[in-house]
């Protein structure tokens, strides 16, 4: 018996970058700008990993995470707030509402052909940001969202926005955690599944298949995903407001999720980083920001519209297309 | 609620379902062609009503022009937007899906540029004719009236140009089969573009009639999207007679949502109705496809 020792290239990849991140703070944990971008970094990939999930793999078009993601934060947010519970509790309930609030929205939802839950979904998102300015009465604080929500704690330290660190490693946590599960899933029964009804579904559904409930379970698990991460950014930046479900917002998930590639990760989570620090470049150009994230869509789609995830295919196929021309000419 | 309130309520009511039918037709036109649901109806929109803007204060046109240039440039705006960035995708095999995420990249960067361009200060049009009209009870605007007349006459032109020309029928053709479409030697390329034409043209000729009444500023692209997406939806993808009933429902409801709770609630209260109308008809109230 021989025990497999040698490691792909790929997980050593990834061996080595999580050792990279999870020792980074040692070496630059005093530099603020670059802790804050990793830690945005590690919400937004689970973010479009989670979302790569239900549309990628589950081929369910759902333009719904970012609300998911902005009910975990309002959610939390109005807890802590308002009944003074832990924020630990408040992320986990975040969490806990976006769950059931997708199954809910799933359950018809998955009922629709094609476009029809994109529109579903997608007019899910528009209406929270109106309930959230509108529902002052329950606590939602109104146009101006709700300030001052309470940090982390662990024991008798509270966390705060002058020290990064301890944040660095929450968001870490999550990131590991949620990347695995969603590993996990793709590489399971659920992930197998929707791999058979993808290439033949006539032939998936005559072995059994049951898509129905497959798709709900993704779609659940997606929604609690982006419910913690919106519940803990909420916490970390320390306010919540509509802003949350801004078209901005949206669209820089889904560029993530785009420059990543459609079923294919972890595209979305290595997109996520450098896409983050763009974007924060780009802030001084305010408007001119929207302006180019919306080419970069375009451009995405046009010349690499399976994501990053590609580009070593595409250089290869360019290298044999010189080749070819060169032998011919 | 007096008569006459409850029926100023409707007037008002019959007269936004009106323009919010007209984005929903372009919608819809290009859904039925291209199968891709375009999510920049709303920019082009908003560009529509700066493009007058601009001709209007800057240029100094007289009103007639001002509406004959828009429209031209907005037919050839949709052209182009289709050439640039739907016809270069159509390589893909997956690209219808693609579609769909580029314009709604397209929507971002065009609604961002407005931003740059023109900032958040609302922008104001003309009414096309000034003065009020009355009859018996009613009374509204002279404004208003041609915006409700010329929608009523666009969606029957609309139905003519499908049903007897021959580009329509064209199109028609292509919306229900094109791969028989092509058979027939239908030249599906240009059949794309004018789709998207017309929807610019459309969206026009919204933004000349809607702008008088509502400011022109850049989130507006997107409320009027929305509207006449909820229009769509409730009337179902592909039929032109859900489109004008959802478009009257969806009126009246905004209207009395409006006056018994405010206006915040209109849009949400839309939205929750769709829903569950789709959860029961799941292509709504008439959709084809």
């Amino acid at each position: 018996m021989v025990t497999k020792l040698k490691l792909s290239k790929k997980s050593l990849f990834f061996l080595v970058s999580l050792l990279t991140l999870s020792l980074l703070p040692l070496a630059i944990g005093d530099n603020r700008l670059i802790m804050h971008l990793l830690i945005m970094s590690f919400i937004w990939a689970v973010v479009a990993a989670s979302w790569d999930l239900i549309m990628g793999y589950a081929r369910v078009y759902s333009f719904a995470q970012m609300a998911f993601f902005g009910l975990g934060g309002y959610t939390s947010a109005m807890l802590t707030m308002q009944l003074g519970i832990s924020p630990w509790l408040g992320i986990l309930a975040g969490g806990g509402v976006a769950l059931a609030i997708g199954l809910l929205i799933a359950l018809p939802c998955l009922r629709l052909r094609g476009m029809y839950v994109g529109m579903v979904t997608f007019a899910v998102h528009l209406v929270l940001p109106l309930l959230a300015r509108a529902g002052i009465a329950i606590g939602t604080g109104g146009s101006w969202g709700l300030v001052n929500l309470p940090g982390l704690y662990v024991g008798g330290y509270t966390f705060s926005s002058l020290e990064l660190v301890p944040w660095y490693y929450v968001a870490f946590g999550l990131f590991v955690l949620f990347l695995f599960i969603i590993y996990k899933v793709i590489n399971s029964t659920i992930g197998l599944a929707f791999m058979a009804l993808r290439d033949s579904e006539p032939f998936a559904r005559s072995l059994g298949i049951n898509e129905y409930r497959y798709t709900l379970m993704v779609f659940g698990i997606s929604a609690f995903m982006a419910g913690i991460m919106g519940a803990f950014y909420s916490h970390y930046i320390g306010v919540v407001d509509p802003g949350i479900f801004s078209l901005a917002n949206f669209l820089f998930g889904f560029v993530i999720l785009m420059l990543g590639g459609l079923s294919a990760f972890p595209g979305a989570v290595i997109a996520a980083f450098p896409l983050v620090f763009l974007n924060n470049a780009l802030f001084p150009l305010l408007e001119l920001r929207l302006v180019i994230l919306g080419a970069i869509v375009v451009g995405v789609m046009l010349g690499l519209p399976r994501g990053i995830m590609e580009i070593p295919e595409a250089i290869n196929r360019l290298i044999r297309q010189r080749a070819s021309k060169r032998e011919s000419g | 609620m007096t008569s006459s309130l409850a029926a100023s309520l409707l007037l008002t009511a019959a007269i936004l379902g009106a323009i919010y039918l007209l984005m929903a037709l372009g919608l819809t036109l290009v859904y039925g062609v291209t199968r891709v649901f375009n999510f920049a109806q709303g920019s082009l929109y908003l560009w529509a009503g700066y493009i007058a803007f601009v001709l209007y204060n800057s240029f100094q046109l007289n009103w007639g022009l001002v509406v004959a240039i828009t429209l031209g440039s907005m037919f050839g705006i949709g052209l182009l937007f289709e050439r640039a960035i739907i016809y270069p995708l159509r390589r893909f095999a997956d690209w219808r899906w693609s579609a769909v995420i580029i314009t709604l990249g397209a929507a971002l960067f065009l609604d961002s540029l407005a931003l740059a361009f023109f900032g958040m200060s609302p922008k104001p049009l003309p009414r096309i004719i000034g003065g009020i009209f009355e009859y018996g009870a009613i009374s509204l605007t002279r404004h208003d009236l041609v915006t409700f007349l010329t929608t009523v006459a666009m969606v029957i032109l609309f139905n003519l140009f499908l049903g007897k020309a021959r580009t329509g029928m064209a199109m028609t053709a292509v919306a229900q089969d094109p791969v028989g479409a092509n058979i027939v030697g239908i030249p599906i390329n240009r059949m794309y573009g004018y789709s998207f034409g017309i929807a610019g043209l459309l969206a026009g000729i919204s933004a000349v009639l809607l702008t008088p009444r509502l400011p022109l500023f850049p989130p507006m692209g997107w409320t009027v999207f929305v509207k006449a997406f909820t229009v769509l939806m409730l009337g179902g993808l592909g039929s032109i007679k859900g489109a004008v009933i959802a478009a009257f429902i969806l009126g009246i409801i905004e209207a009395f949502v409006t006056y018994q709770l405010g206006a915040v609630w209109a849009l949400p209260v839309c939205l929750i109705i769709l829903v569950i109308v789709l959860v029961f008809r799941p292509k709504g109230l008439f959709g084809v496809w």
